[in-house]
């Protein structure tokens, strides 16, 4: 009573006394008003489900006409979301539904007198309006529950969705029941007209009671506030992310209802009956659970039932991801049906949780970021279905939808916690250009796999790759597996480069400190210098080739690549010393001179704590070209290696172990790097 | 004070010429300059920019030798830098890669090998407390302010105990208010060990409030020494009453004087005391 009282203030017009009465049961009448409202327009806005078929036989539609006719109520009934949150927080839910309503009634019935295709897509498309009647249904409820009971009023909102369940179980019905005259002497038309008739008096019905029966003073959260401030939410970035996480829970919900039962019947070789039937065994807890993960959000907080969520879907949406054995043991129908039957429970639980979010989060705002976040929901059951068709054209495996859709899980998960612990700085100023980026070159690569036969995309590449390391990663048929491939790499490089580096760097001080040194060496240093290190490749194999250097452990080609990666190595460490040393701060020669140092104690205590971080600097160059050679050399050693790993698989046509290849050399080069770039902090100064 | 002979540092008719890449005379920047510093006695040397004062210091640390004349301390002819004339450097010279108290260590390490590894860092610690520095002894000289570095660097000078010591615009980069504190510090320093300072600076009342004598340079290029300044003000002299003494502000302006007229050839002489 109490916080129900102050959560009348919001209405001035009202003494608080009248208020704290009219509320308590006004919040009862808003509650099953909104949501009886909004299942029936839910329902007539889907009512194309059940209508498609004979309507499709009537006109003779062809397939993209018929595609169209579904599509377009369902995107004018997405996108307009956010704009009809917006004015039911500024008008009242009373208003903005008894609108709907009328509209909806009046489309409804033009629908039934419709005698064309066009017809057909006009009235449809006004029909449409009807999907937007989510937000009204939400900002309405939302202004009239104080904050702790919100999860429960929205949940209780959201089994609305049932609707479609009901066009799905009386369409078929009545389609049946009523004769092709009609009834009531033709008042009611018949065949499939009867149906969107029948709508379009429930809808009038539904519009008297509401004028009856709602509190005539509404409550209006967004009355008087200028449009602009009433938009800020959308600038938030965490508005966004509660939208992917709708995406996730009601988007992702919407696909799967569509694509289940004809994965059932591709996968699973199920009739198309039991396809639907296992199907919907998915779809019933994810609509009617809703109410309950609003009381559980009340109960204990949006952050503890979403965590748990997540957990659960990650761990049901994971083996279904993997392609199939992955995990020793196949996913028959019945542990495939009750991962997906988990998967409908969390979203039934997680569409509540959202939206008790929402209502913590945008306290005053529920219109407009309860009606963004419907829309981008809205939007993700419309284009979902569209992306996995593209995944699994390209990939050839029905499982690659539930590698997207964990995807999307995961990504949603680490998005949402950085919102919950406030770094969600770290999306916009950091992963959101990561991700940009790398969209990017996904979209080149993709490109030049569709210019190239040859090249596979990355998809492609990214299965084939799994499936490779999967069957051979620690090698097989008598060859090395990838990890002693790069380990063979690696240990070349570092002997080549250690080998440098233990002549680079006293040569350096030579060349720094001795003038007569540095003319002596600079000619033929700058004449060595461009020339590539592969260049000196056959120099090496004829000098290791030699009887006196033969050796059976390390063979001529072995050495031949280690000399190349010595050779390689010595010029940047040894340019970068005698810079260093001839860089070097007089002051602090002065100081040495004061002091009276020795020779050996200068070098010791002045020039080479002086220098280091240039050698340093040279020796993370020098690595950096070594690991770079490595690949060349190794391919033409044809020996092995990581590089000749990239050029052999080339040849026996699997571009996408190169590609493979080249990404686990980039690894192990940004690490050599990142090792290098920490000892050189370390020593800087 | 006992007595102690005026030569205990004699700069004898010391010129320097420069020469250039060609291997003919460049520059000539000091001519026939000749002065006798007592033992303990605080000089400083002012000048404009570019009159030589920089070179002459670095002719007495060692750091350059004189085209002509020669330097001695204490009888022994100036051949090269050594630990007898502690320079404290105009940006402080700190070795970057070492700590606060790691400078200090080095440089006593290196002048007295002999001494335990305990008795170096005593006497590193004593001098880094002297200077003020005991809290931030395991800092890097990049972490530390501007101040801290020149308070090292003259800790640094002091604990390699030198006969004199030189110190080169040593607070010319800091603010007024380091500044004042800094010739505060080096003036109980100097009170309390007696070595014999020659200072170059820019500043007149840094020079009247630390100085025995002030030499003053005429401008290059073959700069001499314009004329000396003695200052008579009693010590220990404290910041508050020597604004209040006339003879105080008569020295000021005499050099403000001297270095507007910027320094152009006069004959040595020397101002009688009021």
């Amino acid at each position: 009573m109490q916080s129900l009282q102050t959560e009348c203030l919001i209405t001035p017009e009202m003494s608080q006394a009248e208020a704290g009465k009219q509320s308590m049961t006004g919040s009862a009448r808003v509650l099953i008003l909104s949501t009886t409202g909004f299942t029936v327009m839910f329902a007539a806005w889907l009512v194309f489900a059940v209508l498609a078929v004979p309507i499709k036989e009537e006109f003779k539609l062809t397939a993209s006409q018929f595609g169209w006719l579904v599509s377009i109520p369902v995107l004018n009934g997405s996108i307009w979301r956010l704009p009809f949150g917006l004015l039911t927080d500024r008008y009242g839910g009373r208003l903005l539904t008894l609108m709907l309503l009328i509209a909806g009634a009046v489309a409804s019935y033009l629908l039934s007198t419709a005698k064309s295709f066009e017809q057909l897509l006009i009235y449809g498309f006004m029909l449409g309006i009807l999907g937007n009647s989510f937000s009204v249904a939400i900002a309405w409820t939302s202004a009239w529950f104080p904050k702790d009971r919100q999860g429960v009023a929205l949940g209780t909102v959201g089994v609305g969705n049932i609707g479609s369940s009901i066009n799905k179980l009386a369409g078929p019905l009545l389609l049946s029941a009523i004769p092709a005259s009609g009834l009531l002497g033709g008042f009611v038309p018949g065949g499939w007209r009867a149906i969107p008739f029948l709508y379009s008096i429930l809808l009038s019905i539904m519009a008297v009671v509401l004028w009856l029966v709602a509190p005539a003073t509404d409550r209006r959260p967004g009355h008087g506030r200028p449009m602009r401030e009433m938009l800020l939410p959308l600038k938030e970035v965490r508005l966004w992310c509660f939208g992917l996480y709708y995406v996730v829970v009601f988007g992702a919900y919407v696909a799967l209802c569509i694509w289940l039962p004809s994965y059932y019947m591709r996968v699973y070789e199920t009739s198309f009956f039991n396809g639907a039937a296992l199907a919907s065994l998915f779809v019933f807890p994810a609509s009617l659970l809703r109410p309950l993960g609003g009381w559980l959000s009340d109960r204990y907080g949006a952050s503890k039932v979403t965590y748990s969520v997540f957990a659960a879907m990650l761990l049901s949406c994971l083996p279904l991801a993997l392609p199939p054995g992955a995990l020793g043991f196949k996913i028959d129908v019945a542990v495939f049906t009750a991962l997906i039957f988990v998967l409908g429970i969390c979203m039934g639980v997680g569409k509540a949780a959202v939206y008790k979010y929402i209502s913590h989060y945008f306290e005053k705002d529920v219109g407009a970021a309860g009606g963004l976040v419907g829309t981008l929901g809205a939007l993700g059951g419309f284009f979902l279905p569209l992306i996995w068709g593209y995944v699994e054209a390209w990939s050839g495996r029905p499982y690659s939808i539930f590698f997207v859709l964990l995807l999307l899980i995961a990504s949603s998960f680490v998005w949402l916690h950085l919102v919950v612990i406030g770094k969600d700085r770290l999306i916009s100023d950091h992963f959101l250009p990561v991700g940009f980026g790398a969209a990017f070159f996904l979209m080149l690569w993709s490109l030049a796999s569709l210019l190239s036969r040859e090249m596979p995309g990355p998809w492609t590449t990214a299965m084939l790759c799994v499936e490779f390391i999967q069957q051979s990663f620690w090698g097989a048929q008598n060859r090395v597996g990838l990890p002693m491939l790069v380990l063979y790499s690696v240990l070349r490089v570092l002997a080549g480069f250690f080998l440098g580096a233990l002549i680079a760097i006293p040569l350096g001080f030579l060349v720094g400190c001795k003038p007569f040194m540095r003319r002596a060496l600079h000619p033929l240093i700058e004449l060595a210098r461009p020339i590539s290190p592969l260049a000196w490749y056959p120099v090496a194999l004829a000098i290791f080739s030699a009887p006196a250097m033969q050796n059976e452990r390390f063979k001529a080609p072995t050495m031949a690549a280690i000399f190349v990666i010595f050779v390689c190595s010595l010029w940047p460490t040894l340019l970068n010393t005698s810079f260093g040393v001839m860089q070097i701060n007089k002051d602090y020669l002065n100081v040495a001179r004061m002091l009276k140092m020795s020779e050996w104690q200068i070098f010791r205590d002045i020039y080479w704590p002086a220098t280091l971080p240039h050698i340093v600097t040279g020796l993370r160059i020098s690595l950096g070209i070594a690991w770079m050679v490595i690949v060349a050399a190794e391919m033409l050693n044809g020996q092995d290696g990581i590089g000749f790993f990239c050029w052999d698989q080339y040849n026996a046509g699997s571009v996408d172990r190169s590609i493979l290849a080249m990404l686990l050399i980039g690894i192990v080069g940004l690490l050599m790097n990142v090792v290098m770039t920490r000892l050189e902090k370390a020593v800087s100064h | 004070m006992p007595p102690v002979p005026r030569s205990y540092l004699q700069i004898a008719s010391v010129s320097k010429v420069f020469f250039g890449e060609n291997g003919r005379p460049d520059y000539e920047a000091l001519r026939d300059v000749s002065l006798g510093i007592d033992q303990g006695e605080f000089v400083s040397i002012i000048g404009h920019s570019g009159c030589g004062k920089s070179t002459l210091l670095n002719i007495i640390a060692g750091l350059e030798l004189p085209t002509s004349g020669h330097v001695t301390v204490d009888g022994q002819r100036v051949k090269e830098p050594g630990p007898e004339r502690g320079i404290v450097f105009q940006n402080h010279s700190l070795l970057p890669w070492l700590t606060v108290m790691d400078n200090i260590v080095l440089a006593i390490r290196t002048v007295f090998p002999e001494l335990s590894q305990a008795e170096i860092k005593r006497r590193a610690t004593h001098h880094l407390e002297m200077v003020g520095l005991a809290s931030h002894l395991h800092k890097k000289p990049a972490e530390i302010s501007g101040g801290m570095k020149q308070r090292v660097g003259i800790a640094r000078a002091f604990a390699i105990n030198p006969k004199v010591l030189l110190l080169d615009e040593p607070f010319g980069a800091l603010d007024a208010l380091t500044r004042a504190v800094m010739q505060d510090d080096l003036m109980t320093l100097w009170e309390s060990e007696r070595k014999t300072v020659i200072m170059i600076t820019h500043d007149v009342d840094e020079a009247i409030y630390l100085s025995d004598r002030i030499i003053l340079m005429s401008n290059g290029p073959a700069a001499k020494i314009g004329e000396i300044v003695p200052v008579t003000l009693e010590r220990p002299r404290s910041r508050e009453e020597l604004l209040e003494q006339p003879e105080y502000d008569r020295l000021r302006k005499h050099l403000l004087l001297y270095l507007a007229s910027k320094g152009e050839h006069r004959r040595p002489r020397t101002v009688k005391p009021a």
